[in-house]
């Protein structure tokens, strides 16, 4: 008993440092790709004793890599968090946050901004379209949690997700009926996702609430493990179910709507990860998993993005398209596990 | 000696008279290193800038948005204590990123694609064929799409300005990272000009930009020309634009958008009319109106988009929807399909009126010779 527990340990101890290693392997890898050739050297110089100060190359890295790759790392984190919440929440692997309607939530918000105020104002400040997806994705999973008091099966509570989703698509395709070609183009780009374009200000409000909510959420790691056993179980434990599903949906949203206000929709991070984060530590403990889930899904999006962005540079691949590629067998491969 | 001094005067008069045109005084003067007004730019069709001139050349453009561009000329000092808010472009511009067809049209039309070192579309969007060889050549990089532009090469290059078409607008994250990497942009709002000839009348704009002032003159003349040279009395022929996506929606050009004023003043009458008269752009369709609208039109002008192979025949569009075979035009085959470079091209909006003037009311074999419609057989 005691060697089997000394092994489980052994095996997250070296689990959590490979993808420790993965990260800043991939932090490494990412800082030293793009159009503009650096030697490591120089790069280190730039970062660590901020050389060359006003320099294309300073540039280049203060302004474009280091927010662009941190915002990945951040956000993939974010949302790989977001999947193992709601995977939890609804006691099924397929559960992500896209599937329940958070994107769909947010594109309608962000369509009806680019279709409707865009006719009375002529310039979109960058804000307006944070502050737009944040509210789409909050407000559709506010109906998921109003239906979360009436609704007690977990798989009609996902059925009623999906169909919200489908709701706030059918709203979006209406203001689309009336966008311009221009509008049109531009909600279908902004509905790929991509990490391109963001600053160290979104930086700053990305960091405060991904890491608030990742804090709240491993403070939860005790009742998340008992609701895993059981709602009876739970309740047995003294947790106070209702208030703790409320807890759970929330935070799994505050965790999306983030990744959707800055990145756009990024698609199947969400599922996958919390899955090979599993696999990875042999457990569903979430003291171990969610930590693991948070670095997986940062190297899985530092990694996709490196790909988005130099593949076929200088066209820069959508970031769900690579998610996706390599997401989405992965799901296949997981259904076809949970058949057999 | 009498007739010497008339010649001189009238040499003074002429002179005098170009540069009243070009609606700015000359920019040889001494001053230096400071604004003082001297005229306002003469437009006479565009409604989306204006330019002030001042003396010693200085200019300031100011576009609808609200931005502000003072242009400084070669060899002058820049102003102090200038508005936060006015861009400055030391001139002369050799550096530009372009990102806005109907600019990259209007600065060929005056020979000043030569500052153009990058662009975010690719080789195969270009139908402007001058933009298209300065790709082949190396002169012109692609830089990625428009929302996503390789910022680093940006930051490398450093263009002196980037032009971008109104799809920034719904980017501001672009525009944004724009302003942190300090690079200065410019939104060129021709396409929002209503009236043909004010599209071509932007060539003013990028004149001041490239010091090609005259030649900006002398393409809008020649434009404004060839529209007065047509002088089409209405022909009482009825003509719709449209075109199909893939989808089978049909979106039918609006009655306030440029293409039908073009129709118009080609000499024919746009149907339908009444469809939104005070817009520009297009308004999807369902079958049954569409068929109300375009079943007793004479003429149709299809919009091709289609990147790759072009419908030639009239079979070709019927197969996309057999409605299409009860069309009048269709069946009396006046149907006429626009080119690819057609929605790139705005130099020469004048010559595409002479082109649909021609379409209508040929009766012998000129419309077989046209240069941005084709008819489908």
């Amino acid at each position: 008993m005691k060697i089997s527990s000394v092994g489980r340990i052994a095996r997250y101890q070296i689990v959590f440092v490979l993808l420790i290693f993965a990260l800043i392997g991939a932090l490494v890898f990412s800082i030293n790709s793009g159009s503009v050739e650096m030697s490591v050297k120089d790069i280190i110089k730039i970062i660590v004793f901020r050389a060359q100060e006003g320099s294309v190359e300073s540039n280049v890295i203060w302004k474009i890599r280091l927010p662009r790759l941190i915002a990945a790392a951040i956000l993939g984190g974010a949302l790989s968090v977001s999947g193992f919440l709601l995977q939890t929440f609804f006691r099924n692997p397929i559960a992500g946050p896209y599937v329940l309607g958070i994107s769909s939530g947010a594109k309608m918000f962000v369509g009806f901004t680019m279709v409707v105020l865009m006719s009375y104002v002529s310039v979109l400040p960058s804000t307006i379209i944070v502050l737009a997806a944040f509210a789409g994705s909050l407000l559709s999973m506010g109906f998921v949690l109003l239906a979360a008091r009436k609704v007690s099966n977990m798989s009609m509570l996902l059925l009623v997700g999906v169909m919200i989703g489908y709701i706030c698509s059918a709203l979006t395709d209406f203001f689309v009926n009336f966008a311009e070609e221009r509008d049109i183009a531009n909600l279908t780009n902004w509905s790929m996702g991509s990490f391109s374009g963001i600053g160290w200000s979104d930086i700053r409000v990305m960091s405060i609430i991904v890491f608030i909510s990742l804090i709240v959420v491993l403070m939860l790691s005790k009742p998340i493990g008992a609701y895993q056993l059981g709602e009876g179980y739970a309740q047995s434990m003294g947790i106070n179910i209702k208030w703790f599903r409320i807890l759970l949906v929330l935070f799994s949203s505050l965790l999306s709507a983030t990744v959707t206000a800055f990145a756009g929709p990024i698609a199947f991070v969400g599922i996958a990860v919390p899955q090979i984060a599993k696999i990875l530590m042999n457990t569903s403990k979430p003291i171990i998993i969610i930590p693991t889930t948070f670095l997986a899904g940062s190297v899985f999006c530092v990694f996709c993005d490196i790909l988005a962005r130099t593949l076929f540079a200088p066209t820069e691949l959508s970031i769900g398209t690579v998610t996706a590629f390599f997401g989405a067998p992965f799901v296949i491969w997981l259904l076809l596990k949970r058949k057999k | 000696m009498k007739k010497l001094k008339n010649i001189v005067i009238l040499c003074v008069m002429i002179t005098v008279g170009l540069f009243c045109l070009a609606g700015c005084s000359s920019s040889s003067d001494n001053v230096d290193g400071k604004l003082e007004l001297d005229s306002a730019m003469e437009l006479k069709y565009a409604q989306n800038f204006s330019v002030d001139c001042y003396k010693g050349g200085y200019k300031i453009i100011t576009l609808k948005d609200g931005s502000r561009y003072l242009t400084v000329p070669e060899g002058k000092s820049v102003p102090e204590n200038l508005d936060a808010d006015l861009v400055v472009l030391q001139l002369p511009l050799s550096n530009v990123c372009l990102g806005s067809t109907s600019a990259a049209s209007l600065m060929t039309g005056i020979d000043a694609l030569d500052a153009v070192t990058l662009t975010t579309q690719s080789r195969d969007s270009w139908y402007i064929d001058e933009v298209g060889a300065a790709m082949d050549s190396g002169q012109i990089a692609y830089i990625g799409k428009y929302d996503t532009p390789d910022y680093e090469m940006l930051a490398a290059q450093q263009p002196q300005l980037l032009i971008y078409s109104g799809m920034l607008d719904t980017h501001p994250e672009v525009s944004d990272k724009f302003k942190e990497l300090g690079l200065n942009y410019l939104v060129d709002r021709s396409s929002d000009e209503q009236h043909p000839l004010a599209r071509v009348e932007w060539v003013k704009l990028f004149g001041i930009l490239f010091d090609k002032e005259t030649e900006a003159q002398a393409l809008f003349e020649e434009q404004e020309k060839v529209v007065d040279a047509i002088k089409a009395e209405p022909t009482g022929k009825t003509v719709l634009a449209f075109y199909r996506t893939t989808k089978g929606d049909c979106y039918v050009r609006n009655a306030g958008d440029y293409l039908p004023r073009m129709i118009d003043l080609a000499g024919g009458t746009y149907t339908p009319g009444d469809l939104k008269p005070d817009e520009g752009g297009t308004t999807k369709m369902d079958s049954e109106t569409f068929y109300q609208t375009a079943v007793n039109a004479d003429y149709i002008i299809y919009i091709d988009f289609s990147s790759t192979e072009q419908i030639t025949k009239l079979d070709e569009l019927v197969a996309k929807d057999p409605i299409f075979a009860d069309l009048k035009a269709v069946k009396n085959k006046t149907v006429w399909s626009t080119r690819q470079d057609f929605w790139q091209v705005t130099a020469t909006l004048g010559n595409m009126i002479s082109d649909i003037n021609t379409a209508i009311t040929a009766t012998d074999n000129s419309h077989d010779e046209l240069t941005y419609l084709y008819r489908l057989q």
